[in-house]
C-alpha cells in the first residue's frame, strides 16, 4: 500500500541549559547549517543580535540581516522547551522581507532534518528545487532503497 | 518495485509526502518511523491531511516499474 500526507511543521530543539551541549547538539548543529544557507541564499549575513526601529539591539541565539531587511531576523531558542521563534521588528512595512528570511530557514531546516533522516534509514538521496504555482521555491527530496 | 519517498517541502516548511512501492501496511509504519526520528532531529510534524493511494494509482505505478524493468520507458513506434 501506498499513501500521500501533507504536514505543517514545527522546530523544536533539545533544551541543554549548557552552551556547550547545545554547540554539540546535532538539532543546533542543523538549525546553524539552516541560518547560515539562509543567510547564504539572500545575500545576507549572519549576526549575534538584531535591531528594532529605534536601533535598540536584542541578543538572539542567531540573527540574519539582508540588503532588504537591515533590521534582521533573530531566532530565540526558548529555555525549557525548546522550542524555536522568530523575532524582528517589521514596523514601516517591512512584514514581507522579514517572512521571507523566516520561511527560508524554516524549509531549510526541513530539508536538512529530512535528507539526514531519510538516510538514517538507508535510503539514497536526491535534492532538487522547483517552483510551485505561485512561482515559490519548493524543495523536492526523493529517497529511494 | 523499488521503495521511494518524496518530500516536497514548500516555502512555508510544509510539507507533502508520498509513499510508493510498500507492501501492505509498511508505507504506514515507514511513515511513523520517519516521524519519530524527525522529532530526534527537532523537526516536529502535525499531520495536516492524509490519503491511500487509489489501487488505479498503484495499479498504475506497478505498471510503470514493469515497463522499466522489462527496459521500456514508455510507449514506443513499431
Amino acid at each position: 500500500m501506498s499513501h500521500i500526507a501533507k504536514y505543517q511543521t514545527k522546530i523544536v530543539l533539545p533544551w541543554h541549559s549548557s552552551a556547550a551541549l547545545r554547540e554539540r547538539d546535532p538539532a543546533w548543529q542543523m538549525l546553524r547549517e539552516a541560518v547560515e544557507l539562509a543567510a547564504e541564499e539572500l545575500d545576507g549575513r549572519v549576526v549575534p543580535y538584531i535591531v528594532d526601529y529605534y536601533n535598540t539591539a536584542t541578543d538572539c541565539d542567531f540573527g540574519i540581516v539582508t540588503p532588504e531587511f537591515r533590521r534582521g531576523v533573530g531566532i530565540q531558542v526558548q529555555p525549557g522547551t525548546g522550542e524555536v521563534r522568530f523575532l524582528y521588528d517589521d514596523y514601516g512595512g517591512y512584514k514581507l522581507q522579514a517572512l521571507k528570511i523566516c520561511e527560508r530557514i524554516q524549509q531549510n531546516y526541513a530539508a536538512l532534518a529530512l535528507s539526514r533522516a531519510l538516510k538514517e534509514l538507508n535510503y539514497e538521496v536526491e535534492l532538487t528545487e522547483e517552483r510551485d504555482e505561485n512561482g515559490a521555491r519548493r524543495l523536492v527530496l526523493r529517497g529511494v532503497s | 518495485m523499488p521503495r521511494e519517498i518524496v518530500f516536497k517541502v514548500r516555502r512555508d516548511g510544509g510539507i507533502e509526502t508520498e509513499l510508493s512501492g510498500f507492501p501492505g501496511e509498511e508505507c504506514i509504519s515507514e511513515a511513523e518511523k520517519l516521524q519519530r526520528l524527525l522529532a530526534g532531529l527537532g523537526l516536529k510534524l502535525e499531520l495536516a491531511d492524509f490519503a491511500l493511494k487509489p489501487p488505479e494509482m498503484i495499479a498504475a505505478e506497478l505498471g510503470r516499474e514493469e515497463r522499466r524493468a522489462a527496459g521500456r520507458s514508455g510507449p514506443r513506434e513499431v
